[in-house]
């Protein structure tokens, strides 16, 4: 699959928060979007996604407007993952993961065996089976993370979008996701576009990166291109020698 | 093996209903033993019933319209507050928190000052309960903002306005006739209860617990942010829309028919919980049938306790807020 953004333009009443986007994220290939707090990160997304709708322009599957598809067949082919927050109600694994199915179940329907077939698959692939019947709220951060990322997959979508994976996690685990995640670009031929604010993660894991800099001004190709210091010195207002001392203290 | 506990569970309250229902039409003050129950059951059902036989009009003619009214009642209000506690993500929301008690009460006392007419009475509660919630709904759309946190809000303006409008009206009728009237039907009872009643409630309930209950795996998705559940393919507006007409059906039949009855949809839900779990393709049937006990359970108290019939809306909290704490302090609040 190949998802693409042409010109895409979102103002929320006279104000623009983004104008003339251009991206182009296929299967095989993680995306990571970079950029300041407040810079419209997560509107990018939403806009993408089509939670929100482009004021100009539009989002493209293989050359298709999202507009043409239902919210079903939408979800059958892009998966979301929020942000990592408990549950107001807390529901097993098996339970959570299940929902991921819902594309699939009718209006009145319940799910059925192969809807739990899916969930196991899943589940199995991230080596995390044993945690089919543990309540979701009584898990770790890390683990909570990665249950939903298998939510997303049991859809069977050809594109995930995370919205901060490694939100609240410690280095480990957001070494774990990452790893899980590259893995899943390379193996099974899906598509990533992250939501990050780790430039460590993107320079190693993502092989195209948007920087989002400004209301009209953003920087878009090939990460080893765009993550660099100057680059993010520059869109984060940081001192020309953050990076040194950054440097020093920890490795000198 | 969890599978078999909450199947072990779901029959036996089942049969718990059922038995109860049994036990429920021989209690009374007319004396009616099971032996004459089932006589007058068999010859109901292959011959014809005896004229002017009075046990046969205690059986059928209050007993029993009164005994399915409490199930239905019951069981809609228990399911009804589950689809609301999963429509606004809150465990805490009963079904009237769109204003439907507000407004089916002022209906009720329209009614009786106006007509004092059983059916019209009926009838306005139900209109003003489905017109607080269809305000509600309006006042609280916006596309900008959490839709949740607007139709609470929402929620909380239409019940303030009618609960004055009730005021209002209790303020200005008769003091001797019509107040006490007004107090006494919104306090809640099932003793008037007629067969012709229940076949008027009932296919509305039965159809709006339907609804539910065949929604009931959504409801799942329904507990999650909004943008959650869209992304995994649910449509939310028509959803939330279709859970909050089946309740607000629900709640409003049930003032109509029996007066504001307090604490059966909040606490209901709960029980169920404690007793399969979150999972709402396993609550809503068990919520359905505790709902169902619940209720005739009270109502078999309220008939029995005095020679006076006791308010239902004071017997459900008076009974059920200690045995909802006394559990509650057992689980730690930790349902299941």
């Amino acid at each position: 699959m190949i998802f693409r953004v042409e010109q895409g333009c979102f103002s929320y009443q006279e104000l623009v928060l983004l104008q003339d986007i251009n991206l182009t994220v296929q299967t095989g290939e993680m995306l990571a979007i970079l950029g300041p707090n407040g810079v419209g990160k997560t509107t990018l997304v939403k806009c993408m996604l089509g939670f929100l709708s482009w004021s100009k322009g539009e989002s493209l599957i293989d050359g298709n407007s999202i507009k043409g598809y239902s919210r079903n067949q939408l979800s059958k082919k892009i998966g979301y993952v929020p942000q990592l927050k408990s549950f107001p109600f807390s529901y097993t694994v098996e339970e959570l993961v299940l929902m991921g199915r819902n594309p699939y179940i009718n209006f009145f329907s319940q799910p059925q065996k192969e809807d739990y077939c899916q969930v196991e698959q899943v589940l199995k692939g991230f080596n995390l089976q044993h945690l089919l019947r543990r309540e979701i709220n009584q898990l770790s951060g890390g683990e909570t993370q990665l249950i939903l990322i298998a939510r997303a997959l049991v859809a069977g979508p050809e594109l995930l979008v995370l919205d901060e994976p490694e939100l609240n996690l410690d280095l480990a685990n957001q070494l774990k996701i990452f790893e899980t995640l590259s893995k899943l670009v390379a193996e099974e031929k899906i598509g990533c576009v992250i939501n990050t604010h780790h430039p460590i993660n993107a320079l190693q894991y993502s092989q195209k990166s948007l920087l989002l800099r400004g209301k009209h001004d953003y920087l878009y190709g090939e990460t080893r291109e765009i993550v660099n210091q100057k680059n993010l010195a520059q869109t984060y207002q940081l001192s020309p020698t953050y990076f040194n001392i950054f440097n020093q203290k920890l490795f000198g | 093996m969890n599978k078999w506990r909450h199947k072990g569970y779901y029959w036996l309250l089942v049969l718990s209903l059922i038995l109860l229902a049994l036990i429920s039409l021989t209690i009374g003050k007319y004396e009616l033993p099971f032996r004459d129950v089932i006589r007058l059951v068999r010859s109901a059902l292959f011959s014809q019933l005896p004229e002017d036989d009075i046990s046969a009009f205690v059986l059928f003619s209050i007993r029993l319209p009164r005994i399915i009214m409490a199930i239905l009642i019951g069981s809609g209000l228990a399911v009804a507050g589950v689809g609301m506690q999963a429509v606004f993500k809150n465990p805490l929301v009963s079904p009237r928190v769109l204003g439907v008690s507000a407004g089916a009460s002022f209906g009720v006392s329209l009614g009786i000052l106006l007509f004092n007419d059983p059916i019209l009475i009926q009838l306005l509660a139900f209109g003003g309960g489905m017109v607080a919630v269809l305000l509600t709904y309006l006042l609280g759309q916006s596309n900008r903002s959490n839709t949740v946190i607007m139709l609470v809000l929402a929620g909380i303006i239409v019940s303030a306005v009618f609960t004055s409008l009730l005021s209002l009206l209790q303020y200005n009728v008769d003091v001797d006739t019509e107040l006490p009237s007004i107090i006494y039907w919104l306090m809640g009872s099932l003793s008037g209860i007629k067969m012709d009643d229940v076949k008027m409630a009932s296919f509305p309930i039965i159809l709006a617990i339907l609804l539910l209950f065949l929604l009931r795996w959504k409801l799942n998705l329904l507990t999650l942010s909004d943008e959650e559940a869209e992304s995994l393919g649910l449509n939310v507006k028509l959803e939330r829309g279709l859970v909050i007409i089946a309740a607000t059906v629900i709640s409003a039949i049930s003032v109509s028919m029996c007066g504001t009855i307090g604490w059966v949809g909040l606490i209901t839900p709960h029980l169920g919980r404690m007793l399969v779990g979150t999972n709402h393709q396993r609550l809503v049937p068990v919520a359905i049938i505790i709902g169902g006990i619940y209720l005739l359970l009270i109502d078999n108290i309220a008939r029995l306790l005095t020679s006076a019939e006791i308010p239902l809306s004071i017997l459900t909290a008076l009974i059920g807020a200690p045995v909802f704490a006394l559990l509650l302090k057992k689980t730690g609040g930790n349902w299941r």
